[in-house]
């Protein structure tokens, strides 16, 4: 059978010691990034591209993947422990996760989220497994109207998914393809928008604008507000959840699987609205429903899993599409370019050893993570002392030279220092950079393919509704941005969402 | 009525000026027509559509001041003095190498923060140096130039 064939190979290369290595350094770095306050994996990733460079694909993407899972996990133990989410989508789990820890039950919650995250995260893994493939196959008819319209999709539903207006995140997608656009034209031979600047050729690099918008505007916003945090539970003890922890919680956690992973293969549906969603379920759900907000464990326990297996299931258009998911997945998807790996579908095909190698590490990652974790809770514990004004410098340093080793250029480190500005202002305007970055990734190519689309059509927009795959993805996007005009919904996806802040 | 600067009112405003600067700019590229575009008809496009948003933003913040918030403080200082240390990074690499650059990033850096003793900052300066060049010129093998001679 082919998938045995393809999951050895995966396992052939997850385990050569180098990725096994890379795999471990990932989770580690991830882990430890998730726990450290006011350091988010978007920073850490833009942070970390350039160290990848020299790395072979699978190698660098395993490692990136494994940051990105790890921090997702170390974000939910700092939820726990001390009420402060290192991450947006732990949110969730501050509110019965931390609740626990204060009775003295800290243990059992870390160790339930464990649990609930390995199940999602096999689950995850094993999903895109089975899904990849066909899904690639279907992906490799797209013509270019297709490719458009699933575009476009994935930029209304991330734009329409995150805090503030559905318009505002437009205007920043858009406005990212914009940015997108500067260099020269393929098609012409056109220098655009370059001001005369010959580091502009090329157009912005990818990781300028990441470092820029992710990591120089957060330092600036973070120096501005006091670094304070109360360590409640400063030990942790009796980490075995009992019998009746286990027997209110395996539902939980198989229905936050369920419900995180339909909702990650959406492009531009998050983490965080697959663990509210969670939550809300299980609180409905619940013959109890006054224990939640009070230390309910089903609470931790479908979110997390629930997170996790958004966090896996949010590789498929990823890998398999090119269609970038999340502003992680954009990161991921710009590190692949610049190993000179195209995104798209024909990635399964042309570089097996990395699709399916990823697959596998993943899976392992998973693994690690919770004996990384369990065990060693107590001295991540202490990473929350470290203070914010030792961890910004490192993060420039790191970023600065990060930027200028890709082309050993001095103006790319200027022209993020450019982004930084800029990037700050969207954070004073509560613009969400996260569409900005999907819109810079996909603009270039939104155009190539709209060009295609039209000369094909001799410039008849009519094609987009006429194939029915194009249409189904308009019609989707459409759906979004309607389901974003009914008051109701609005009003409760800011809810929910505000919660990250 | 008094018009409030609120954050959406600033976001439109912020918009409307991308998107009329790339209609601008995208002014002096061929056109073409829709079924064989020029390179200046897709910048125009997306220039409309963000102009367009930005316009109707502004619109919207001026007569109903009070969906949006008005910004309190600006940090200023942080700003000023992290650009200001990423600059002088990026100007210091290539004429006087990499330790130089290092350096005046974190003392500059730390201008932004204003936090922690002198002797922090000394340790700090040493001690990223040192990891800095060490993993990237001796771990990453990345040649770059050391000193300012």
């Amino acid at each position: 059978m082919d998938l045995l064939q393809h999951l050895a190979l995966g396992f052939s290369v997850a385990f050569s010691p180098s990725n096994l290595l890379y795999c471990f350094v990932g989770v580690l770095l991830g882990t430890f990034i998730g726990i450290l306050p006011g350091v988010g994996p978007l920073v850490t990733i833009a942070v970390l591209l350039p160290l990848t460079f020299g790395l072979p694909p699978e190698g660098a993407m395993i490692m990136l993947a494994g940051i990105y899972y790890g921090a997702a996990y170390g974000g939910s133990t700092t939820a726990i422990l001390v009420n402060l989410p290192g991450e947006s989508s732990a949110a969730v789990t501050c509110i019965d996760g931390y609740q626990m820890a204060r009775q003295g039950r800290a243990g059992p919650a870390l160790a339930i989220a464990a649990i609930g995250s390995v199940v999602a995260g096999c689950f995850g893994t094993i999903l895109i497994a089975l899904c990849g493939p066909p899904l690639a196959r279907v992906a490799l008819q797209f013509g270019a109207e297709e490719y458009c319209s699933l575009m476009l999709m994935a930029l209304v539903s991330a734009s329409a998914l995150v805090r503030g207006s559905l318009i505002k995140g437009m205007a920043m997608a858009f406005c990212g393809a914009i940015f997108g656009l500067a260099g020269t034209d393929v098609n012409s031979g056109v220098d655009r928008f370059t001001f005369g600047l010959p580091g502009l050729a090329e157009g912005f690099d990818f990781v300028v604008v990441a470092a820029g918008l992710f990591a120089f505007a957060e330092i600036v916003s973070n120096l501005g507000v006091s670094h304070q945090r109360g360590l409640i539970t400063t030990r942790v003890t009796g980490l075995m959840p009992t019998r009746e922890d286990l027997k209110a919680s395996w539902k939980p956690i198989l229905r936050g699987t369920a419900l995180g992973s339909i909702l990650g293969i959406l492009p531009g549906a998050g983490q965080t609205i697959a663990s509210f969603a969670s939550y809300a379920t299980e609180r409905k759900l619940s013959k109890t429903p006054h224990r939640f907000g009070h230390g309910a464990i089903e609470g931790v326990a479908g979110p997390e899993s629930a997170n996790n297996a958004a966090a896996q299931t949010h590789f498929i258009p990823t890998l398999t599409l090119g269609i970038p998911g999340s502003a992680t997945m954009a990161l991921l998807l710009g590190a692949l370019m610049i190993q000179g790996v195209t995104p798209g579908p024909q990635v399964m095909t042309q570089h097996p050893d990395l699709f399916w190698g990823l697959v596998v590490s993943m899976w392992i990652g998973n693994v690690l993570l919770v004996i990384l974790n369990l065990p060693l809770v107590g001295a991540w514990v202490t990473l929350l002392k470290v203070p914010y004004r030792w961890l910004y410098p490192i993060i420039m340093v790191f970023s600065c030279i990060g930027i200028f080793t890709v082309n050993m250029s001095a103006t790319d480190v200027a022209f993020a220092a450019f982004f930084g500005v800029i990037g700050y202002l969207f954070l004073k305007l509560d613009c969400e950079p996260a569409p900005f970055i999907l819109g810079f990734l996909l603009g270039p190519m939104l155009e190539e393919n709209f060009r295609r689309a039209m000369l094909q059509s001799r410039g008849s927009l009519s094609v987009f509704v006429t194939e029915p795959i194009s249409a189904a993805f308009l019609g989707i996007a459409l759906l979004f941005m309607l389901l974003m005009v009914v008051p109701m919904i609005a009003k409760r996806k800011d809810e929910a969402i505000m919660e990250e802040a | 009525m008094k018009l409030q600067i609120t954050k959406d009112l600033l976001s439109g405003a912020l918009f409307l000026l991308i998107g009329l600067g790339t209609i601008i700019i995208a002014q002096g590229y061929r056109l073409g027509t829709a079924a064989n575009m020029g390179p200046g008809y897709f910048p125009i496009m997306l220039g409309s559509i963000v102009a367009l948003i930005g316009a109707v933003m502004l619109v919207k913040a001026a007569r109903n001041p009070e969906t949006s918030e008005i910004i309190q403080t600006w940090e200023f200082r942080p700003l000023v003095f992290l650009t200001a240390a990423i600059l002088l990074f990026s100007a210091l690499i290539d004429t006087r190498g990499a330790i130089a650059g290092v350096v005046v990033l974190i003392l500059v850096g730390r201008l932004a923060g204003r936090e922690g003793s002198m002797l922090e900052l000394a340790i700090m300066v040493l001690a990223l140096t040192a990891a800095a060049i060490g993993i990237f010129v001796y771990g990453l093998n990345i040649p770059l130039r050391l000193r300012p001679w």
